[in-house]
């Protein structure tokens, strides 16, 4: 029994001389089983695709879904590039130009694309349209690990800033910042930024210098290994509703700060859970000491003028024993706590 | 509720029709959403029969494999991206393709085969000629594709050249 599907495609092919009829019955296919077939092949075994046919190369790019093992993102002074590395042996390199020319290419070639881990490495002299591709590039791409290091001298703080208050990425996890860029103007707000991430689980800090230095900042319960300084973290706790970070470097004054701010805010829920070195612990009780509008009970410290609030401390200290956690939130009358 | 010993009339676009029993074309959505539609009673034997756009060579391959996988679960499991592998296509189907798969043939049935568990709805049977096809291609050069699919370049000069630029990053 001939075949019907045969037939017309064989009638096809001897009733037109055209190149079109030519083609293989691969193409009668609607674009939905090719794309079917294209999903068993992984992220290098597609990359003959986009060769084969015009047909070939514009499902190969709707489809998107690429997945890389590590992208890098490198501008600086000795290479302006991207790297994508796949989970078998073969890696993409790819020129950024200042011209843009891939401005078109990147967003398609990274559709809906995920990357383990994703490394952004920023140096002085980078070109103006870098920055765009990245923010293509951060806007196609889902990944769980980003790092980021770039020189605190450019405003690539400014464009992070940007990317990262008008797109809360969900999908990002885990995010590391190299100890460098956070002296740049915005780190502040950056850190900000980064808290308020979804599903951020860990935000780490590098500082290859200083590995053995327990510096951690916490969100929610887990915790999150970070540098804060004073100024840092109390920008942190006044944006923040609800923030807990650890091994932070400030002073007892700072923490009195801390403290009040959360005392001032009308919002029942504000809660700061801090982890400092002994000696800020200390001196904030000390400094409360002298003034009258605070009361003292043990290790507990009250405020019943502006509202209630209480900072209690917590003696569980870290391996290195020179951390105290300070818990700062609002109690009722009874002095139980407004939100738990 | 499906009975194993309903059976369902199938006519073919050759004009030819076959008999098959339920617990075969409960496996196509087609051909259930048919039996669906005509809203009679699951006990109201014959039915009327359901007209498929495939012809009568095709739907005895079909059939064929129908048979022997009439006790797979339904629905038919959705793999997500990770899962997905095409070096997991059971013995007896590698067996099956390879009856009709030949040289002569040149993926003739195969095209046809997949285009009717398409038209019928059969995932299992798309998801797996898919996979036959998929394996064809996979780690072959864009030459050797060409050649498989029996397809030709039918790209412009220029833009050969704008793919040659953004594949020179492709490296391996």
């Amino acid at each position: 029994a001939q075949i019907s599907f045969l037939n017309y495609f064989n009638n096809r092919r001897s009733s037109s001389s055209s190149k079109d009829s030519e083609m293989g019955p691969i193409l009668e296919l609607p674009d939905d089983i090719l794309i079917i077939i294209f999903e068993n092949l992984s992220t290098i075994e597609r990359v003959p695709l986009g060769s084969v046919s015009k047909k070939f190369r514009r499902i190969d790019f709707e489809m998107g879904k690429r997945s890389f093992d590590k992208l890098q993102v490198e501008m600086t002074d000795d290479s302006n590039k991207i790297e994508a590395y796949t989970t078998s042996s073969g890696y993409y390199s790819l020129e950024i130009t200042p011209d843009g020319r891939f401005g078109n290419f990147i967003p398609k070639f990274f559709k809906d694309a995920t990357a383990s881990g994703f490394f952004l490495q920023v140096g002085k002299n980078r070109e103006g349209p870098s920055a765009e591709s990245v923010s293509l590039l951060f806007h196609s791409l889902s990944c769980e690990t980003l790092y980021i290091n770039f020189d605190s001298s450019t405003d690539f703080s400014h464009f992070l800033l940007r990317f990262f208050t008008n797109e809360r990425k969900s999908d990002l996890k885990t995010l590391y910042l190299h100890w460098e860029s956070l002296k740049s103007q915005d780190s502040n707000r950056l850190l900000v930024a980064f808290l308020q991430l979804p599903n951020l689980e860990f935000l780490g800090l590098m500082n290859p210098d200083e590995i053995e230095e327990p510096i951690e900042v916490v969100k929610d319960d887990d915790p999150l290994s970070f540098g804060l300084n004073g100024s840092m973290m109390l920008h942190v706790v006044s944006t923040a509703l609800d923030c807990y970070l650890s091994s932070i470097h400030c002073t007892g004054e700072e923490l009195l700060c801390a403290f009040e701010i959360v005392c001032e805010s009308n919002l029942d829920s504000k809660k700061a859970k801090l982890e400092v070195l002994d000696s800020a612990a200390d001196d904030l009780f000390d400094l409360a000491h002298a003034k009258e509008k605070f009361q003292i009970v043990g290790r507990i410290l009250f405020d019943y003028t502006r509202g209630y609030a209480l900072a209690a401390l917590d003696n569980t200290k870290d391996a290195t024993g020179r951390c105290t956690c300070v818990t700062m939130f609002k109690i009722d009358a009874n002095g139980d706590p407004v939100d738990l | 509720r499906i009975y194993p010993l309903m059976r369902v009339t199938l006519t073919t676009s050759d004009g030819a029709s076959v008999t098959v029993s339920r617990q075969l074309t409960k496996h196509s959505g087609f051909i259930e959403k048919a039996i669906t539609d005509m809203a009679v009673d699951d006990n109201a034997v014959p039915l009327s029969a359901v007209a498929v756009d495939v012809d009568d060579a095709t739907l005895k391959l079909v059939i064929e494999w129908l048979t022997e996988h009439r006790d797979d679960a339904l629905p038919y499991p959705e793999k997500t991206d990770e899962e997905r592998r095409a070096d997991d296509i059971p013995a007896w189907d590698q067996a099956f393709v390879q009856k009709w798969d030949t040289k002569e043939d040149q993926q003739q049935t195969l095209y046809a085969v997949i285009t009717a568990a398409d038209k019928l709805d059969i995932k299992g049977l798309l998801d797996m000629t898919c996979k036959t096809l998929a394996n064809k291609i996979n780690g072959k050069t864009v030459e050797e594709m060409r050649e498989i699919l029996q397809l030709e370049c039918d790209f412009t000069e220029e833009e050969l050249a704008e793919i040659r630029k953004e594949n020179a990053w492709c490296e391996n």
